[in-house]
């Protein structure tokens, strides 16, 4: 490792701190007074830092560190198995370690599902540990939002409806719910923002100037083998293989938001290598791009955001859009 | 599970046993003295018999574990990092519970590669375990044989060039020397097969009246979303994605074999679930299937193993090639 961080000391001390306390709910906001953390155990050595930047008053690295390798939502196309395996090698333990290597990596924000099993992340912030946090939700069952309210009991920094349920909303007419969200979560001293899959989410949000402070929009290209295929025109693959239909509609319309945007889904699932997706993200106007992340390749993936930000905030960057975040 | 094995406390005390003594290299054999097991670790409490057929005198389980999950070939797709998940998943302490596990529920053969780590094997067999041992080799770069020399002393009980080889020699027009390998492996006791992607390794074999104990070939459907496009003919998937380009030749060909078929890639690595494979592969005339297997899987695919194969061989059977093992 070209720095020496302390992680499995780290780790070992604050899992041992961690293990004698009930679950945590304290916040990592900054519009909330910050619970101090746990003693006994030290937050992650300092690590190089990565580029950052702003949502509303809110610094965040420029690469997140995504929930579905820890929820063991793998996408792996017809390979049903690897789910299973993901879950089955993700252990408590290794969670934490691998929120703990990504903390010590410069990586400062975690995206999750508020119903999935977070207490991982309760137990970092207990421990020390600053990750923030952004809560996907969706509506409840009868249309209410006590999934917002979750989310903000246990601490996110950040919350937006996902994009499957704002898209349900769409096709159902009900986008005045999208709206809705984004009143309630800003009303609660959070950052609002908006996931989707289909452009016409984000579309939308413009035509009705919805005061978003972020958007999570899909992009990846179709550069890889099982991209869908001609006759496939969904926003969503059919087989759980593409979740952005048409990335040069995506980056020309992103071209005319002025929101801070954050881009996801970059690798189509671990189709697309990141040396290739993290370098068409940024430069084709993505302020941000959140990334699932293995353990083990939290530090090649941290470098390479490093050096792919800086060539792209460079003079002579291929990127046109201006950064809004 | 339905049924408690003691596999924790076995695999607990054999890998103790085990951790104190050197690699093993005693074989499993019948045509070789066999070194006894070490004592001090008991085999496998309780076993449930699977159906088993006979390859020349020896007697396997009709199902058999295959190796390629344990050495981390995924073969899985545009996914890349599932080669390193699984390798990261599979410990060397899992691999030895995996075997342990497979035994306990009847599997009597694995099959991997000569050069691939195989330690988990030895010690197994140190420990008491009776696993038999089939092993791939290919030719030296230079032309020799010593890996088949290598599984000799290491104590399989069968070996087979593998596909790879197989073809590669076939395309190099120097088919002589997959009799030769048949030859030499027979020469030294140990039962002598061939394995092949590709059918015509298996017509070329048959041409020649090969002395074979076994054919290994491939058999999966076509039935998966990652199978080959109508403009991919070759025997090989170009993108780690299919291993049986023409199901139904393999089928009306090894109809005409009257050597044991043993099938392998029956799930395309992962795309065909067992309980669409293990039918359709008895059913097609295989007289055992190779299959890899996490630890979490053997129970359920040993399960479905013995139901198929009692409805296969049952009256009103779709099977209609003889059971030639």
């Amino acid at each position: 490792m070209a720095q020496k961080i302390s992680r499995r000391g780290f780790v070992k001390s604050s899992l041992i701190a961690t293990a004698a306390v009930p679950l945590g709910l304290r916040g990592q906001t900054s519009s909330t007074p910050a619970t101090p953390a746990a003693s006994g155990a030290r937050a992650a050595s300092a690590g190089e830092p990565m580029p950052m930047g702003k949502i509303g008053d809110q610094e965040f690295s420029r690469l997140f560190l995504g929930g579905n390798l820890i929820g063991g939502w793998s996408h792996s196309r017809d390979l049903d198995y690897v789910s299973a395996l993901m879950r089955h090698y993700n252990t408590d333990a290794k969670i934490r370690e691998t929120l703990e290597v990504a903390e010590a990596h410069g990586i400062t924000a975690i995206n999750t599902w508020v119903m999935q099993e977070n207490s991982h992340l309760f137990n970092h912030w207990k421990a020390g540990g600053k990750m923030k946090w952004f809560a996907q939700v969706r509506l409840d069952a009868g249309g209410g939002y006590s999934q917002i309210q979750k989310a903000i009991d246990e601490g996110a920094a950040g919350i937006h409806l996902t994009g499957d349920a704002a898209e349900s909303l769409l096709k159902e007419g009900n986008f005045d719910k999208v709206g809705e969200t984004v009143q309630l979560i800003k009303s609660r001293k959070r950052l609002a923002g908006v996931g989707a899959h289909d452009l016409r989410v984000i579309v939308e949000c413009e035509k009705v100037k919805m005061d978003v402070d972020f958007y999570q929009k899909t992009f990846h290209s179709h550069d890889y083998f099982t991209a869908p295929r001609p006759e496939d025109k969904d926003p969503l693959g059919a087989h759980d293989n593409s979740w952005c239909s048409d990335p040069q509609a995506v980056i020309d319309f992103m071209a005319t938001v002025k929101k801070p945007w954050i881009a996801f889904k970059i690798l189509a699932a671990g189709a697309v290598p990141p040396r290739a997706a993290f370098p068409y993200a940024f430069n084709n106007g993505a302020d941000f791009i959140l990334v699932g992340m293995f353990d083990w390749q939290i530090e090649e993936d941290a470098k390479l955001a490093r050096r792919v930000v800086s060539v792209v905030a460079s003079r002579g960057s291929k990127r046109t859009r201006p950064w809004f975040a | 599970m339905a049924r408690q094995i003691s596999r924790r406390g076995f695999v607990k005390s054999s890998l103790i046993a085990s951790a104190a003594a050197p690699l093993g290299l005693s074989g499993q054999t019948d045509s070789t003295a066999q070194t006894p097991a070490p004592t001090g670790a008991p085999a496998a409490a309780v076993r449930e018999p699977l159906p088993t057929g006979k390859i020349r005198d020896q007697e396997f389980s009709r199902l058999i574990m295959g190796g390629n999950l344990i050495g981390g070939y995924s073969h899985s797709r545009d996914l890349a990092y599932v080669s390193t998940l699984m390798r990261r998943y599979n410990s060397d302490a899992k691999i030895r519970e995996t075997i342990e596990l497979a035994e306990a529920h009847g599997i009597t053969a694995i099959n991997t590669h000569v050069i691939q780590e195989n330690s988990f094997l030895f010690n197994h067999w140190k420990c008491g375990g009776k696993m038999k041992w089939f092993a791939q080799i290919a030719p030296d770069p230079a032309g020799g044989y010593s890996q088949i020399q290598r599984a000799v002393d290491e104590g399989a009980t069968g070996i087979h060039i593998n596909g790879d080889a197989a073809e590669s020699l076939l395309s190099q027009g120097k088919f002589e020397r997959v009799g030769e390998t048949v030859q030499l492996i027979k020469a030294s006791k140990r039962l002598a097969g061939v394995g092949a992607h590709d059918l015509r390794i298996i017509i070329e074999c048959e041409k020649a009246k090969l002395d074979v104990d076994f054919y290994q070939k491939t058999l999966h459907s076509l039935d998966y979303y990652t199978a080959p496009r109508p403009d991919e003919k070759d025997p090989k998937g170009a993108y780690d994605n299919s291993w049986c380009n023409n199901p139904q030749a393999v089928i009306d060909f090894m109809a005409t074999i009257k050597k044991p078929w043993i099938a392998f890639k029956i799930l395309a690595a992962g795309a065909i679930q067992p309980r669409a494979a293990f039918p359709y592969a008895f059913n097609s005339g295989a007289d055992f299937i190779l299959v890899g297997m996490f630890d979490r899987q053997i129970e359920e695919d040993a399960k479905l193993a013995r139901r198929v194969f009692t409805v296969v061989s049952g009256p009103g059977s779709k099977r209609t090639r003889p059971w030639f093992a």
